[in-house]
């Protein structure tokens, strides 16, 4: 037989046992929707919790640790200011920094904590940030109340070098709206004021340095960590394996997401699992009714023989019905998952769903694939039947 | 090259019965039956007439003997090939007309067609020139439920010939069929003698022994004289 005819015949037989097929595909399609919606609810929270985190952090930076985490293993790994610089060279890397903290802490002589922030993001800290001829309009003077924020968290404790923060600015004194500036923290000045009002203390990077070195003596300076920023976010890995081949531990975004999202991909993978079963208790029931229905159309098939269908075509008929059982079955199942996701965005409009469109061919193909395995044994129950035995029968 | 339609040598069938009886349906039967004959068997209910077109159809296949059939060796065949010689060198006609309750008229007469691969629009174009040879033409879309008992056996006889087989198998073709019927299914099958076809015909009617060129009379499995 052509295979056209005999997934025909598959079909016609299929639908011919309306009563005993309809519970079958019912319980199919209500498992493929329990599938769908455990994929698309999972992908939907990790999605929810993955926008969390990277508010928190930056999408392309990569935290360089030296292994021992001291800055002083062996001379190969020690995160220096020759060792930043030529992280600086690598392709593909926007700015590398040595990880020295930032106050950023308003005290009660600090007139005002002037951030040197860019908007370009991941400059580096630039020379003329000392001698002050830093372009006016990146300059950004943010008084000490509190309205420097990182999202919603109040950051006012602490900021890194290269590290991209929020700013929520208000647009006029005392207003309540705010323009929100992400930003990336090139630089600190922190300015107090002595009694006759003159400005003391200036905190740059290079300040900083100083401060260190002076009291390390002339050793040379050495960092445990730093940080790198790549160009573009899915870089990320590429240089973080650069790093880690010159024997360095790096940390990324990436390291962070799946630790965070790890106990929900647990959730999903159990209930995905528990679908699966149902799935597999619904194709044994595919089995049974095959087999059942093969029984009940002995005399068809003893005729089909007769007239000069092989055994075998027979129960590739059998089969296909499985077949067909489960891609009807599953497809079934992914409208009611549309209505019902349908339904759910009009209820909650607020909440955009996440939908793996991949989800929808590969719950077609286990479908189809699990109910062809439930239909071999009531293909070959077909395939062994007799013609003169089915014929006889009346 | 054999120039019989069939040639049976020795050709003993026995069945097992659930109650381990033994049952002889065929005992050392020898027959040649020629090409292009309408050939009646004939004899009593049980002789053993069912048995002996299902040996000559490939459906049963004897414990004993050698039979060939248009060529075919069926003693030496499995059970694919006697599938595959079913469809291309024989047409059965059953006495309760074996049509798929749910496939109408031209769709139950293409349905050996499409075991033998033929495509869909040639399966439906040979099946309505077939029905047309039965006289059927005007009820190509009826399903079996919605013929009369003569109609449906056409509708069988369509079937039967859509392959064009040189031999046709009839078990009782009238046996459920009123006279009038009867005599037009006669006709249909004397046509097809008439165009080449070598027909083999199961039944204890006097008036479709009358139709045949030959009789073949069985009694409790063996071939009797008149
Ligand atoms: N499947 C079977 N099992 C046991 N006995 C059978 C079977 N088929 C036919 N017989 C027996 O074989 C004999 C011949 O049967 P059959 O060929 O059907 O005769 P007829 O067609 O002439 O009525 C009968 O005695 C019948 O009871
Ligand atoms: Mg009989």
């Amino acid at each position: 037989m052509q295979f056209q005819d005999t997934l025909r015949m598959s079909l016609d037989s299929t639908f011919r046992q309306k009563r005993r097929i309809v519970p079958v595909l019912t319980g199919i399609s209500l498992s493929t929707t329990l599938i769908l919606i455990i994929i698309i609810a999972g992908a939907t929270i990790s999605n929810i919790v993955t926008q969390q985190i990277l508010g928190q952090g930056n999408l392309r930076q990569i935290t360089v640790m030296s292994p021992n985490n001291t800055g002083l293993g062996p001379s190969s790994n020690i995160i220096n200011d020759s060792r930043i610089a030529s992280w600086q060279t690598l392709p593909h890397v926007a700015g590398a920094y040595p990880n020295l903290e930032l106050d950023v802490t308003a005290t009660t002589n600090t007139m005002g904590i002037m951030l040197f922030l860019s908007n370009q993001p991941d400059q580096n800290v630039r020379p003329e940030l000392l001698q002050g001829t830093w372009p006016q309009d990146q300059q950004i003077i943010v008084p000490d109340t509190g309205i420097l924020n990182k999202l919603d968290q109040n950051v006012s404790g602490s900021t890194l070098l290269g590290e991209t923060i929020t700013l929520r600015i208000p647009t006029s004194e005392g207003s309540q709206q705010y323009a929100v500036i992400p930003v990336t923290v090139s630089g600190v000045y922190k300015a107090t004021q002595n009694i006759l009002g003159q400005i003391l203390t200036f905190t740059t990077l290079s300040f900083m340095k100083n401060l260190v070195k002076e009291s390390l003596g002339s050793a040379p300076l050495m960092y445990q960590v730093a940080t790198i920023m790549a160009d573009q976010p899915q870089n990320v890995s590429e240089i973080a394996s650069i790093i880690q081949k010159q024997g360095f531990s790096t940390n990324d975004i990436e390291d962070q997401l799946s630790g965070e999202t790890r106990w929900l991909r647990g959730i999903i993978i159990i209930g995905i699992a528990l679908a699966l079963f149902i799935f597999i208790l619904v194709s044994l029931s595919i089995g049974n009714l095959l087999a059942s229905s093969v029984l009940q159309r002995r005399k068809e098939i003893g005729i089909m023989l007769a007239i000069g269908f092989t055994n075998r075509s027979i129960g590739q008929i059998v089969q296909g019905e499985a077949i067909v059982i489960g891609i009807v079955g599953a497809i079934g199942g992914i409208l009611i998952a549309l209505i019902s996701l349908f339904a759910f965005t009009l209820m909650q409009p607020q909440i955009s769903l996440d939908i793996p469109w991949w989800g929808f061919p590969c719950v077609i193909a286990i479908s189809a694939l699990l109910c062809a395995l439930a239909g071999i044994l009531p293909a070959r129950k077909a395939m062994r039947l007799d013609v003169m035995q089915t014929l006889r029968e009346e | 090259m054999s120039a019989t339609a069939v040639a049976m040598n020795n050709v003993t069938v026995h069945y097992h019965t659930t109650s381990n009886h033994e049952v002889t349906a065929l005992n050392n039967i020898t027959l040649a039956i020629d090409y292009q004959k309408w050939v009646s068997i004939a004899g009593p209910s049980g002789s053993g007439k069912s048995s002996l077109l299902h040996v000559i159809g490939g459906l049963l296949t004897p414990q004993s003997g050698e039979i060939i059939v248009d060529q075919t060796p069926l003693h030496t065949t499995n059970q694919q090939m006697r599938a595959t010689f079913r469809l291309t060198h024989i047409g059965f006609v059953f006495q309760s007309f074996y049509l798929m309750p749910h496939l109408r008229a031209w769709e139950n007469v293409a349905l050996p067609m499409l075991a033998a691969h033929i495509p869909l629009p040639e399966r439906k174009k040979r099946a309505i020139e077939a029905l047309a040879r039965v006289g059927l033409q005007d009820r190509l879309y009826h399903r079996p439920a919605e013929l009369s008992g003569g109609e449906q056996q056409r509708v069988a006889l369509a079937r039967a010939v859509a392959l064009a087989p040189r031999i046709i198998l009839a078990d009782e073709p009238t046996g459920n069929l009123d006279a009038d019927s009867a005599t037009v299914v006669l006709d249909i099958l004397t046509q097809f003698v008439a165009q080449g076809a070598t027909v083999i015909c199961a039944t204890h009617d006097p008036l479709v022994i009358a139709r045949g060129d030959a009789v073949i009379h069985l009694h409790r499995g063996v071939i009797v004289p008149e």
